[in-house]
């Protein structure tokens, strides 16, 4: 199958369920938000190495936040939901408390009875100097700082989202495909619930499971590194000299499969681009086996 | 749903407890006319006193006409609404849990006594004791919101517990007293020994309240990121300011707060 002359490779990449869960966060103004947005969301990447896979899904304007004042809404992705509470105990303390002006609120429902407890945590720093607060039915906690207050929601809702969706863009040349993948993140960030959770939503250090050294759990993926293509048993089409990964978590299927499409079109559109394929384990990692070609309704 | 049209002209006063809007939507007008009802201390029949009507179209059920000596109005109300278009008796809303009370006059005394949930608005004055709890009880108020219009008497919130109370006119004394925690917001200040003995709570008001009680200490002014909550999800016109923030009753550990707006 082609695509604007791209080749989409008949494969499919191998998806997980994760639970995820959705963080407003607020501050004074935006450039507040966003130091605070950024500083919680740092080191998630992947989970091989993290705690969680975190990243901004999108800013919020005064208008969207439930304190009125500027705002993003961030993504978690953990192994369950035990690991992702305390990530987000981690995180929201060391990075938002300690963030001037900020407050943390819940922004996804969720299935019922499987919240997690963040601010229900933080508020011991309070040192019994903390007020709770309920409003609307829920509940926050008012923590006394340095600056005034830092306030938390109590619980924050969780539900089973898909994270391992996959894109590996290969072309002619680092600039175009760098290019290529920068447009399918700008295509795949329009799509609320999407996270692409490594630096600028791209990967250059694609891995494949295990390495020769016993105590690493992934390593360079070889078949794909252009600088090894005449010594190793590769993977690159011909005329391939750079690769790029996406790695896509999104709180439905749907809108993993989504964005793997919105993606893969956004990058045939630019030129330089080979072939575009996905990476998975044979079908033995995670129920979701989502193919290239279905997503343009092929078989 | 129903328009009970009362019809009572005696000093008397009538006992309406249990006539709430859950309870008549399940009734026929011949089994709600034989609703049980105190006068006095007597035990009567709801269609003794009263000229009931059912509206098929409305949802609200309306009680009217000589309502200012019924005790007990909405009291224990689960859900639904209830509108009196005058005055209520002693005890309007006591012990709700759900559902929306509108008052179209003024309110007795225990106005929302010891209430879990739910809301209540009155349009003209409360009296004594709104949201607080009865002699003996631990807890006032535990949930919801009473909005008063008007005036409202002494020991607003007594002993309350969680929800919000705010009233647009004067307070008598000892509004949060012994407050446990939750929230009130008076428009116009506070009166005299406002929050004394209170263990947490807050208390909010929107001018400088005459007389600050003893055990309360003046801490800083800043812009509480709770009040943009606040005033997004509960009271609209709560004034987007910074607040003198006053801690108290040093007494009972000083985990209460006092919030004065610098309108």
């Amino acid at each position: 199958m082609h695509l604007n002359g791209v080749e989409i490779v008949d494969t499919f990449a191998e998806a997980f369920p994760m639970t995820a869960a959705r963080v407003v966060v607020t501050a004074v103004n935006s450039e507040w938000a966003r130091i605070g947005a950024t500083a919680v969301t740092g080191y998630a990447s992947s989970v091989i190495g993290c705690d969680a896979e975190a990243g901004i899904e999108r800013e919020l304007a005064p208008a969207e936040t439930p304190d009125g004042r500027p705002g993003f809404a961030l993504l978690f992705f953990a192994f369950s939901r035990d690991a992702l509470q305390k990530a987000l105990v981690n995180r929201v303390g060391q990075c938002l408390l300690t963030c001037a002006t900020t407050a943390v609120y819940n922004g996804f429902e969720g299935d019922a009875g499987k919240s997690i407890r963040i601010g229900g945590n933080l508020r011991y720093f309070g040192d019994g100097w903390q007020i709770s607060k309920q409003i609307a039915g829920n509940r926050y906690w008012r923590i006394p700082t340095m600056d005034g207050e830092f306030l938390c929601e109590d619980s924050f809702g969780t539900g089973k989202g898909v994270a391992g969706g996959n894109l590996i863009l290969a072309g002619k040349s680092q600039a175009e495909t760098l290019a290529a993948a920068e447009a399918a993140v700008m295509a795949m960030r329009a799509i609320p619930g999407v996270l692409l959770p490594f630096p600028g939503g791209i990967v250059r250090s694609g891995s494949k499971v295990g390495s020769k050294y016993a105590t690493l759990k992934a390593s360079t993926n070889e078949a794909y590194c252009p600088t090894l293509r005449g010594v190793v048993q590769t993977e690159l089409p011909e005329g391939a000299n750079a690769v790029y990964e996406i790695v896509i978590d999104g709180l439905t299927l749907a809108l993993v499969e989504q964005a793997m499409r919105d993606g893969i079109e956004a990058a045939c559109r630019c030129p330089g681009v080979l072939q575009i394929t996905a990476g998975n384990y044979g079908g033995k990692l995670g129920p979701f086996h989502i193919r290239l070609h279905s997503l343009f309704g092929g078989n | 749903m129903w328009i009970i049209d009362v019809r009572h002209d005696s000093a008397i006063p009538l006992e309406f407890d249990g006539i709430t809007h859950d309870r008549l939507s399940q009734l026929n007008i011949h089994e709600v006319s034989k609703l049980p009802v105190l006068c006095g201390s007597t035990r009567a029949e709801l269609g003794e006193f009263t000229k009931i009507a059912r509206n098929i179209t409305d949802t609200v059920t309306v009680i009217r006409g000589d309502t200012g000596k019924v005790k007990r109005i909405g009291a224990g109300m689960k859900q639904g609404m209830l509108k009196v278009d005058g005055d209520v008796g002693l005890h309007a809303g006591a012990g709700m849990t759900g559902g929306f009370l509108s008052i179209g006059g003024n309110a007795g005394d225990w106005l929302g006594a010891e209430m879990r949930g739910g809301e209540i608005a009155v349009v003209g004055n409360a009296g004594h004791n709104a949201g607080s709890a009865y002699r003996g009880s631990r807890h006032g108020m535990y949930g919801g919101f009473i909005r008063v219009f008007g005036n409202a008497g002494d020991e607003l919130g007594l002993l309350m517990r969680r929800g919000t109370i705010a009233v647009d006119g004067t307070l008598g004394e000892f509004a949060g007293a012994s407050m446990i925690s939750g929230t009130i917001v008076a428009k116009l200040g506070f009166g005299p020994r406002a929050g004394a003995g209170m263990k947490r709570g807050t208390l909010i008001s929107y001018r400088p309240t005459e007389s600050i009680s003893p055990g309360f200490r003046y801490c800083c002014d800043y812009a509480p990121t709770y009040l943009d909550l606040f005033r997004r999800q509960i009271l609209s016109e709560l004034p987007d300011s910074t607040a003198k923030c006053y801690r108290g009753d040093i007494l009972t550990g000083g985990r209460g707060e006092l919030l004065i707006l610098e309108t």
